[in-house]
């Protein structure tokens, strides 16, 4: 399992408990393994959150750590459509996902493979409990 | 009410053991101590019995004895107000409708309302509902499943639909009631016929509207043993949006804006702190990046595009209030908040959900009023202070009610009963002032507020408050107390 700090503002508990479903199935440790980066999410009109991958240890902090390694940026509207099915290419050809440090294309890449079906499960259990309250 | 002396209790235990049967009367401490006190930092008092009723004629029977002897009656639900309403202020007999007076006596399908014991429970009335009556709905407040549904309308209580249909103390459409001397009557349409019909509760009007001497009274006129409560159509699609903003008056405006727009059922906005003990931080610190507030938006639609609709005309308003306050509001499904955040805020949507930051602590105090809209803005921004001046967590919990008439502002505080208690008061007596000085009405108030809430309102109406409550309750047997008399 990944060692996970306790974030306590509210995105940070978000992306947490985005990356914990994914824990939870055992999919996550493969990806991460000695895998030291920095990555920066920011939820537009929100703040950032920054990502520091180290070994099984995940930290998650209420910030933007200088000298990160790739920033994503995108709306809430933006991860709504990615969970819901809405392919991650797709919203950055739209100009709704925003990268900084692109050239370093094997971290994007990476880091979307993390996030992306983490994301989708969250929309999972969204539509499930969605039916569930006659929606 | 005087000491009883052993041979006076002796007796009136003797005769409510006659009334309601040796297992459903008790005086054993251990018994009466639960009675004695609720969650807020009022002061218990004790009573001196506890009787169970099934019958009105039990309850007609309990009234005329408690008129004989000058024994206090003490009207009791399910105990979780918090507002100090069912502690005996003066001892007496407290009658807890709870275990046996709380059948659900008709459901009218085309009328649509439901005939209620005073015992029945928000959880009790939806699963009713949803086995035998799908096609309609009754609400839910921002309380546990087993909160009273007669108790939480007759204090005018608010819901999940309180922003389309305002006050729960408006769908009452009648009561039967006793009153002091042991007399039933009906008010509400329900007042024609002699003997109890259950197929003509249909309204409250356009007889004088009698209903205005019990609603808000705390049980201090009469002891309601029956309620009629409006029901609603279910609509086939049910589902509800998330909207989080920065800034107080970007909330409040938002919410006046929502609430004009006349397409959701309900908002409900909660400090940002709140989201965050639903998802397990007991005691939150809100860092400046973050929002300020959560806003809870159930809608309802007959058909997809019908929502969809209503959708649109939602989406409209956040631009509306971005464009004016800069991009500080976003809205998002709440299923999909819920799966990012944390289930834990599924609490706060639909039954059954006990929401987890209201009870996870001994103590639990509020500040709750209708406030005038307008205010609502200041009146986050100076409670939040407040909160932080006494250094508890930032707890608002905020609506619009019927559109935008009026609004929904309250102070919540969790805090340890041993340790904590004074520091909450002398905080809910800032939020009272605070309240007070813009326009808000509280409700569901405990003595130490109505005593206060006295120096602040037109004389003549305090006056008038008396002379009702002398002539419902002469011999001051019907919650005494309440309200400070």
């Amino acid at each position: 399992m990944t060692d996970f700090n306790e974030p306590q503002d509210i995105l940070g508990i978000g992306i947490r408990n985005l990356l914990g479903y994914r824990d939870s199935r055992g999919e996550l440790e493969p990806l991460i393994a000695n895998w030291e980066k920095t990555v920066v999410v920011e939820v537009a009109g929100m703040y950032p959150v920054t990502l520091r991958f180290h070994g099984k240890e995940i930290r998650i902090e209420p910030s933007a750590a200088a000298g990160f390694d790739l920033k994503v940026t995108m709306s809430i509207e933006t991860m709504a459509a990615l969970s819901d099915g809405s392919g991650p290419l797709l919203e950055f050809l739209k100009g709704r996902v925003k990268v900084e440090k692109m050239w370093h294309l094997g971290t994007l890449l990476r880091f979307l493979k993390i996030i992306v079906p983490a994301l989708r499960i969250a929309g999972e259990r969204g539509a499930y409990h969605g039916k569930t309250h006659r929606s | 009410m005087e000491k009883l002396t052993d041979r006076k209790r002796s007796e009136i235990k003797g005769r409510l053991e006659g009334i309601f049967g040796p297992e459903n009367v008790t005086d054993k401490v251990h018994d009466l101590f639960p009675y004695s006190y609720d969650a807020t930092e009022c002061e218990p008092h004790m009573p001196d019995f506890v009787v169970l009723p099934e019958y009105v004629d039990q309850v007609v029977a309990v009234v005329k004895l408690a008129s004989e002897s000058g024994v206090p009656l003490v009207p009791y639900i399910s105990g979780n107000n918090i507002g100090g309403l069912t502690i005996p202020e003066r001892g007496g007999i407290v009658v807890d409708f709870s275990k046996r007076m709380n059948r659900i006596l008709h459901v009218h399908e085309s009328h649509m309302y439901a005939i209620l014991e005073p015992g029945v429970t928000f959880g009790q009335l939806k699963k009713h509902l949803d086995d035998h009556h799908p096609g309609l709905r009754y609400s839910y407040p921002f309380a546990p499943p087993f909160s009273g549904a007669v108790g939480n309308a007759m204090l005018s209580g608010m819901n999940n639909m309180s922003c389309a249909h305002g006050s729960m103390g408006d769908w009452i459409n009648g009561v039967e009631v006793v009153l002091h001397d042991g007399t039933v009557a009906r008010v509400g349409s329900c007042f024609l016929g002699k003997e109890f019909r259950p197929d003509n509760w249909h309204s409250r009007y356009p007889m004088p509207d009698l209903l205005g001497m019990f609603v808000n009274w705390q049980g201090m006129t009469g002891i309601v043993t029956k309620c009629a409560v409006q029901l609603w159509p279910r609509r086939p699609i049910e589902t509800a949006y998330v909207g989080i903003a920065y800034g107080f008056e970007t909330t409040a405006e938002l919410m006046r804006e929502l609430g004009r727009a006349e397409v959701i059922d309900d908002i409900s906005a909660v400090s940002v702190e709140v989201a965050k003990m639903s998802v397990g931080i007991p005691t939150p610190i809100k860092i400046p990046e973050e929002p300020d507030f959560a806003l809870l938006v159930p809608v309802s639609a007959l058909t997809r595009k019908h929502l969809e609709a209503k959708y649109e005309i939602i989406q409209d308003v956040f631009a509306k209030v971005n464009r004016k306050h800069g991009n500080k509001t976003f809205i998002t499904k709440f299923d999909t908040f819920a799966s990012l955040v944390g289930e834990g805020v599924r609490a706060f949507y639909d039954l059954p959900g006990v929401v987890t930051p209201l009870v996870e602590y001994s103590g639990l105090t509020w500040f709750g009023s209708y406030a005038p809209p307008e205010h609502l803005g200041t009146l986050f921004e100076k409670a939040n202070a407040i909160f932080h001046k006494y250094n508890f967590p930032a707890f608002v919990y905020s609506k619009i009610m019927k559109s935008g008439h009026y609004g929904i502002f309250r102070s919540i505080i969790r805090y340890k009963k041993d340790s904590e208690e004074d520091r909450a008061h002398r905080a809910m007596e800032e939020f009272f002032d605070l309240g007070v000085e813009h326009g808000c009405i509280p409700y569901k108030a405990p003595v130490w507020m109505c005593e206060r809430l006295k120096e602040h309102i037109d004389p003549n109406w305090l006056e008038l408050f008396k002379r009702v409550k002398g002539l419902m309750d002469p011999k001051g047997i019907l919650n005494p107390g309440r309200w400070g008399v």
